[in-house]
């Protein structure tokens, strides 16, 4: 299931026990990295993991996007310079400053360039460039093209920059001098009146860094374990990045594609994959943007919990057929957990993906009495993102055993799709490892945790509201201004502004963030710090890029 | 023309404003003083001079009278609005004026009551005081504070056959009045202090108003154009800009028209930074005693 030529690191034997019951594994040694497969990238003899050297046959233009001076896509970099499919053919001999440019996507040494005839030059020669100019520039709109080589008298059918000794900057021994660039454009530079051109390939090559690579590697486990929080060191020059994913086998579901999840590129976070896992398998994606630095893997730590909080979480969203965009909506979140005796059961939930409202809570048909202090029953409360839903159980409810969990929730959707994700917790593990370790949920077979919402709501931007009015910033802890933005499925710069009355704005807040409810607030302070004075003030919520906004008064008085 | 397109220019340059805020900021001014950029410590012989410079009508010879309606961004649903209501005229050898200015919006409501006296001691210097008290009311909560502002001007006289100029100097809220009904320190206003100049060209005039005041300067620049052929149509524009940084962003602009002893002015503030409201409509209505 985990890919062909993955080496399983059983690094059990190996793990530390930072207490009862919290391990780790651990990979930072050159051989455990070496057992994980690899593309593109070296493991150094003092364990680190680089990016590997460019071959200087390895030709970096390959695949990558080439487009003549009209934006047009042309075949240039396909590998093959096939009859008419893969080349190109001028049609007309007046091809005096036409030119193609390929992008390498990043950055290169680059220390040669080759020119291949398309197969029509090939089978009639008098179809070769007569003359050519290559350049390279980092910027794509660059007015400041630097030369690489240039023959404006050319014979040859095929051009090749080391052998034709056209490099424009090499050294005292006749070397080529790399050239940093991104771009590389060729010019055809002088045409006679009786002939066509045809090009079949440009080939770049370069030294340094490659410009991406991977390492993947596995940790398991002989019992299925919650993961924990996970931990890497690595050194980051600049223009260089590490990303690390993570992706676990919980309950043999299908292996999601490394492209559907998530990166991290934080040096601490939280697993956030179906749970519990017997096998978990990284990969840290190593990036660069120039040729000449790459970052340095250095260790990777997950840590794990061998007792669960449930054997297994299965969710499912019950709501309205007709569930309108930006309507409350009452709905049934439905939890089957799986809980045996050795486990920690569960205490805690949280749901994740929308703002809801609790209204009932349910343990196996038994309706929970809502408790703010938790002698009894059961408590809950927002993220605050107010993008999650966080419910305790009193000590007395905690869920030791299989059962169900209904949870009766109001929640306002706005966008088309909604996926409302469950995660467990417990009060003893979290006092024994000195953090909640959320062990997370999964659809349950043949439902869904998605909400599906249909229509459009009213309007993009909510009405404001504004408390405490008026508001004191000695009485007041803060100015509240609360609204819905609706139908932004991308992240865009939501702005609070507030202005004096006479249009001046003292203090801009602003937060990224789709379609949600959102809340602001203000401490009263100009953005010199100071404490706002007694007034009438004006206040304008915008969405970025919409011309959407909402305009109000607030009262500053103390 | 090259004239009017270097004060056009320079109306312009001085576009703009920083973050300042209180209460009471724009309680009171009229359409003619509003279109000018609030550039008017300079300006004398008009009802709206009162806000502005207390010796401005230290000269007076007749009795005069005005009142000025605002409605600010009219975009709001609930606008505010505010009114005001000035009289000056001569006595004891001097002007005396007196002014009342209140402002209404949901959940708030300001007034600004002013009795200011001014007095020529030379035939180009005169000196006046005011003394003005500004009022607010917030739900269950309300505060007076009690203010004194001095000021004078120097008539320069004409500079050039064509040019006449007068400068004024003006000492606000000598008092430090503090407008926080607990007293706080963040209520406490600050003194300023405001250097002007009235640079008239004919019928042209340009207003220049500098306040220094909390660490921060402010220019106010103002234009007007008296136009003949119109019937004596008077064009007004202005802006202001605060330091450091002259970050904010405000634009003024109106018309003024005399007809016998009565005067129309109206005037209209653009805020840059706050560009969705509609900006802030001023129409005053003067009388001068024949």
């Amino acid at each position: 299931m985990l890919g062909k030529g993955l080496a399983l690191l059983l690094l059990a034997l190996g793990a530390s026990r930072c207490d009862a019951d919290l391990r780790v594994w651990v990979v930072d040694k050159a051989e455990e990295f070496a057992q994980g497969s690899t593309q593109a990238v070296q493991v150094h003899s003092d364990s680190l993991v680089i990016l590997a050297q460019v071959g200087g046959d390895e030709n970096l233009a390959l695949g990558r996007n080439v487009v003549d001076e009209y934006d047009k896509g042309v075949p240039l970099s396909d590998g093959s310079i096939a009859l008419v499919r893969s080349e190109w053919i001028s049609g007309t001999p007046n091809v005096f400053d036409r030119n193609f440019t390929v992008d390498l996507g990043v950055e290169r040494a680059i220390n040669r360039v080759r020119v291949l005839a398309g197969e029509t030059a090939q089978q009639q020669p008098e179809y070769f460039m007569r003359g050519y100019r290559l350049e390279t520039t980092t910027q794509s709109a660059s007015q400041v093209w630097h030369l690489l080589a240039e023959e404006p008298v050319n014979f040859a059918l095929n051009v090749d920059t080391r052998k034709d000794s056209t490099w424009f900057a090499v050294d005292g021994q006749g070397t080529a001098i790399p050239q940093i660039g991104r771009f590389v454009r060729l010019t055809l530079i002088r045409q006679d009146r009786s002939n066509w051109v045809a090009i079949g390939e440009i080939e770049v090559f370069g030294v340094g860094y490659a410009s991406e690579g991977y390492i993947e590697g596995v940790f398991a486990s002989s019992t299925p374990v919650n993961v924990g929080r996970v931990r890497w060191q690595a050194e980051m020059p600049p223009h260089t990045q590490i990303e690390l994913q993570l992706r676990g086998n919980a309950n043999a579901q299908e292996v999601p594609d490394w492209r559907e999840l998530d990166t991290y590129t934080e040096a601490e976070f939280s697993f956030t994959g179906s749970e519990p896992v017997e096998e978990l398998e990284y990969r840290a994606r190593l990036q660069n943007t120039t040729p000449f630095s790459t970052p340095s893997l250095r260790r990777i730590e997950i840590e794990y919990d061998p007792v669960l909080v449930a054997r297994r979480l299965l969710a499912a969203v019950v709501a309205p057929d007709t569930l309108r965009k930006g309507v409350a909506t009452t709905l049934s979140y439905r939890v089957e957990a799986e809980v045996e005796s050795g486990d920690y059961g569960i205490d805690m939930l949280r749901l994740d993906g929308a703002a809801l409202a609790v209204e009932a809570l349910r343990l196996d048909g038994r309706d929970l009495v809502y408790d703010g202090t938790l002698a009894q029953g059961y408590r809950w409360e927002t993220t605050s993102d107010q993008e999650g839903t966080l419910i305790e159980l009193a000590p007395e409810e905690r869920v030791a055993s299989s059962g169900r969990v209904e949870i009766i929730v109001q929640g306002l959707f706005l966008r088309d799709k909604t996926s409302v994700t469950l995660a467990a917790g417990s009060r003893e593990q979290s006092e024994r490892d000195g953090y909640i370790n959320w062990q997370q949920g999964e659809e349950a077979p043949g439902s869904t945790w998605t909400v599906l919402a249909s229509g459009a709501p009213l309007r993009l931007l909510s009405q404001v509201e504004v408390s405490p009015r008026p508001f004191s910033p000695f009485a007041d802890e803060m100015a509240r201004f609360g609204f819905v933005v609706s139908n932004i499925e991308e992240g865009k710069e939501i702005v609070l502004e507030i202005f004096s009355l006479d249009g001046r704005r003292i203090r801009r807040l602003a937060q990224t963030g789709r379609a949600r409810s959102y809340r602001f607030e203000w401490d009263g302070r100009n953005r010199e710090g100071r404490i706002a004075a007694p007034g009438l003030y004006l206040y304008e919520v915008k969405v970025e890029d919409s011309g959407v906004a909402r305009r109000g008064t607030f009262v500053v008085a103390y | 023309m090259l004239w009017r397109i270097s004060c056009l220019l320079l109306v312009g340059l001085f576009a703009g404003a920083a973050p300042g805020e209180a209460a009471f900021e724009i309680t009171g001014l009229g359409a003619q003083s509003t279109a000018l950029g609030r550039a008017f410590a300079a300006g004398v012989k008009t009802t709206e001079a009162v806000w502005f410079n207390p010796a401005g009508n230290a000269r007076l010879e007749k009795w005069r009278g005005g009142s000025t309606h605002a409605l600010l961004y009219p975009e709001l649903n609930q606008s505010p609005t505010l009114n005001s209501l000035v009289v000056a005229g001569p006595c004891g050898g001097g002007g005396l004026q007196a002014g009342f200015s209140f402002l209404s919006a949901e959940g708030w409501s300001e007034q600004v009551a002013i009795l200011g006296y001014g007095r020529g001691l030379h035939p180009r210097v005169a000196l006046g005081g005011d003394l003005r008290t500004s009022a607010w009311k917030a739900d269950d909560l309300s505060h007076r504070a009690w203010s004194l502002d001095l000021g004078g001007t120097y008539e320069v006289g004409f500079v050039h056959p064509r040019v006449y100029v007068r400068l004024g100097l003006v000492a606000r809220n000598l008092t430090r009045a503090n407008i926080a009904a607990g007293n706080q320190a963040a209520g406490e206003t600050p003194r300023g202090l405001v250097l002007a100049a009235s640079i008239r060209l004919e019928n042209q005039q340009m207003l220049v108003d500098i306040e220094r005041s909390d660490g921060q300067t402010e220019v106010r620049v103002g234009y007007e154009t008296i136009t003949i052929s119109l019937n004596g149509a008077r064009f007004r524009m202005g802006g202001s800009a605060l330091g450091p940084g002259w970050a904010g962003k405000e634009l003024n602009a109106g018309i003024g028209h005399n007809w016998k002893q009565w005067h129309f002015d109206y005037a209209y503030s653009h805020s840059l930074q706050l560009s969705g409201l509609g900006g802030m409509h001023r129409l005053s209505l003067g009388y001068r005693q024949r």
